[in-house]
């Protein structure tokens, strides 16, 4: 290998340029092999710094607190902002988890009529007993006309996406899931009125002999019966131990109704026509009871 | 030819560099290399012995709580199994470091809310809070409220069908000295992906301006300057290091001024009359809001072994 800056010989200058092409050419062959296992190891070696988690299932050995089991759940219900009756019931929601996301279930509640506070102002408001040619209701007539929800129920599917741990004050750890639910709604209202509900009085009489509508209060509430419809709902269970859970959610209850019993559509009368389509939206806390009581465990 | 060599091991070195450097960055924070887990013994939970996976708890926990020395085998590892720690992956308790810390930063907070329990009218909100942060923990802050309003279906209903006003004020602004406490920390499973989130407590005190919505349009109306203690729950979302998805409840407690229901009797009742007959109920106005949060510094640093 020649020294740099040293002459060489005609004869051996060729010779000399050979032996440096050949050890560039080794030298680049080395450098290029080596950058390319470079290049295939950087992805390795990245990927080793991602931790030895990477890749892997979420959680292992999770106790499958929902797949498989039955859940069974004393429940209470009330109205959130409900216009003139809360309804405050007791029943029992009924679940079978099918998969640890996805159950089916049914829930039935039995309750009574509360007044709301706005209720209460409206009464205490109105005269004793009603006038001709004033068309505001008495007391009688406005209580009336208000229905109340002794029965409601769904069938429903639940989807729950989330689940997790909780730490409380860094000492207590508690399961929770998440989830989220839809389906049919079934509710039965009724009323006080004590002519019926289907009926709608004529006031009198046009000009050309037709019946004419112009007082309300005397027409049947046309808000009793039982009520088909749909119900979305979100909650999330608490689990107290493997088998008890703590549940909270919000259930929406959407069906036709007229909760007042009196003219909506402006047309002077009440009748099936003032029934629309409303939202009865219930606030639930259960205790939810899972069977088999011991949930298996997943790898 | 030169050119492409010195090319070359410019590349060589390069890559060699910062294979180094990355070596290095991962040495200037210690952590244990578990490597990759070895396979359990049979017999063991979620093994080859069960594929299935699934086994009653009753039966495994014991078992998994305290790893039992294994009958028979060979000296070395009875000699192990006496008493002292074995040198394996398994017997560390992994312990993964917080994923947001809270510590010394400030938090900006915009906020969108809606009233959540008043069927005659809601009020949405826009709301700017800024907090700071004394530990991961507590924090102290303040906010300001922009409300706006719509009436509802009852408030139309009550009218035409008992022929009776409703009195009703509408919120205009408020603001708020702010106390927060996170005594919940949690993390769920959504899609394949570990999601971290917290629970917070909020108390404060503060002021709410209202103002009377007269019943008749000719009468005038005045506002209301109220103190406003709250109280609320939220819950953090952890997006990045920088931004956090927040929910909140809150309740606004304040006595408001109403509309007397005898205001209009005397057409000869002045303003400051009407404010002197005016009524005062306790409120409680719910609010359900939702915001996204910006930290500053955007990043931090851990100060503690992983």
């Amino acid at each position: 290998m020649p020294t740099l800056g040293t002459p060489l010989g005609t004869s051996g200058a060729a010779a000399a340029r050979t032996a440096v092409r050949t050890a560039v050419r080794t030298a680049l062959r080395t450098t290029l092999v080596a950058a390319a296992l470079a290049l295939l190891l950087a992805p390795a070696i990245a990927h080793a710094r991602k931790g030895p988690l990477y890749g892997q299932l979420p959680v292992r050995h999770k106790q499958e607190l929902r797949l498989g089991r039955l859940e069974f759940a004393p429940t209470f219900e009330m109205t959130v902002q409900a216009d003139y009756k809360h309804a405050v019931t007791g029943g029992f929601k009924a679940e079978y988890h099918l998969t640890d996301k996805l159950s089916i279930g049914g829930l039935m509640f039995f309750g009574t009529g509360v007044d709301t506070l706005l209720t209460e102002q409206i009464r205490e408001s109105l005269p004793d007993t009603s006038t001709t040619g004033d068309p505001t209701p008495s007391k009688a007539q406005f209580d009336d006309h208000l229905n109340t929800m002794p029965l409601h129920g769904s069938l429903h599917l639940t989807l729950t996406p989330w689940f997790g741990k909780m730490a409380l004050f860094g000492k207590a750890f508690i399961n929770f899931d998440a989830y989220l639910s839809g389906g049919l709604a079934i509710a039965k209202t009724q009323n006080s009125f004590e002519d019926g509900d289907d009926c709608t009085e004529p006031d009198g009489l046009d000009a050309v002999g037709m019946p004419r509508f112009t007082d309300p209060r005397n027409d049947c509430p046309h808000n009793a019966g039982l009520n088909a419809g749909i119900n979305v709902g979100a909650g999330l269970h608490g689990y107290i131990n493997k088998w008890v859970a703590l549940d909270l959610y919000f259930r929406n209850y959407m069906f036709n109704d007229n909760p007042s019993g009196l003219d909506f559509d402006g047309d002077r009368k009440v009748s099936d026509a003032d029934q629309r389509f409303l939202s009865h939206l219930f606030f639930g806390v259960g205790v939810s009871l899972f069977f088999p009581q011991i949930p298996t465990i997943s790898r | 030819m030169r050119t492409v060599s010195r090319f070359a091991l410019c590349i060589l070195l390069t890559l060699l560099f910062g294979m180094t450097t990355q070596a290095q960055a991962q040495e200037a924070e210690p952590e244990i290399d578990m490597g990759e887990p070895e396979a359990a013994p049979t017999g063991e939970l979620g093994t080859a012995a069960d594929p299935s996976g699934e086994i009653d708890s009753a039966a495994a926990e014991p078992e998994a709580a305290t790893p039992q020395p294994k009958a028979g085998g060979s000296a070395k590892e009875k000699e192990a199994a006496v008493g002292d720690a074995r040198d394996s992956w398994k017997d560390i308790v992994v312990v993964i470091r917080k994923p947001f810390l809270k510590m010394n930063r400030i938090e900006l907070a915009p906020y969108t809310g809606l009233t959540l329990n008043d069927n005659m009218i809601r009020h949405f909100a826009l709301t700017a809070q800024a907090s700071y942060w004394l530990t991961d923990v507590l924090a102290v802050g303040g906010e300001g409220q922009y409300f706006s309003k719509n009436t509802l279906e009852t408030f139309d209903l009550v009218a035409r069908q008992d022929r009776r006003l409703p009195t009703l004020n509408e919120y205009l602004y408020g603001g708020a000295l702010n106390f927060h406490y996170v005594p919940m920390y949690a993390k769920f499973a959504m899609f394949k992906n570990i999601v971290h989130l917290e629970g917070m407590f909020t108390l404060g005190i503060g002021v709410t301006k209202s103002r009377v919505i007269p019943r008749d349009p000719a009468n005038q109306s005045w506002d209301n300057t109220l103190i406003t203690p709250n109280l609320g729950f939220s819950m953090r979302v952890f997006l990045t290091k920088f931004m956090t998805l927040n929910l909140s409840f809150r309740d606004y407690i304040f006595n408001d001024k109403y509309e007397s229901v005898t205001r209009g009797e005397d057409p000869n009742e002045t303003l400051e009359q009407a404010m002197a007959a005016s009524n005062g109920q306790l409120v409680n106005h719910i609010m359900f809001q939702v915001g996204l949060s910006f930290w500053f510094p955007t990043s931090f640093r851990y100060t503690t072994f992983r």
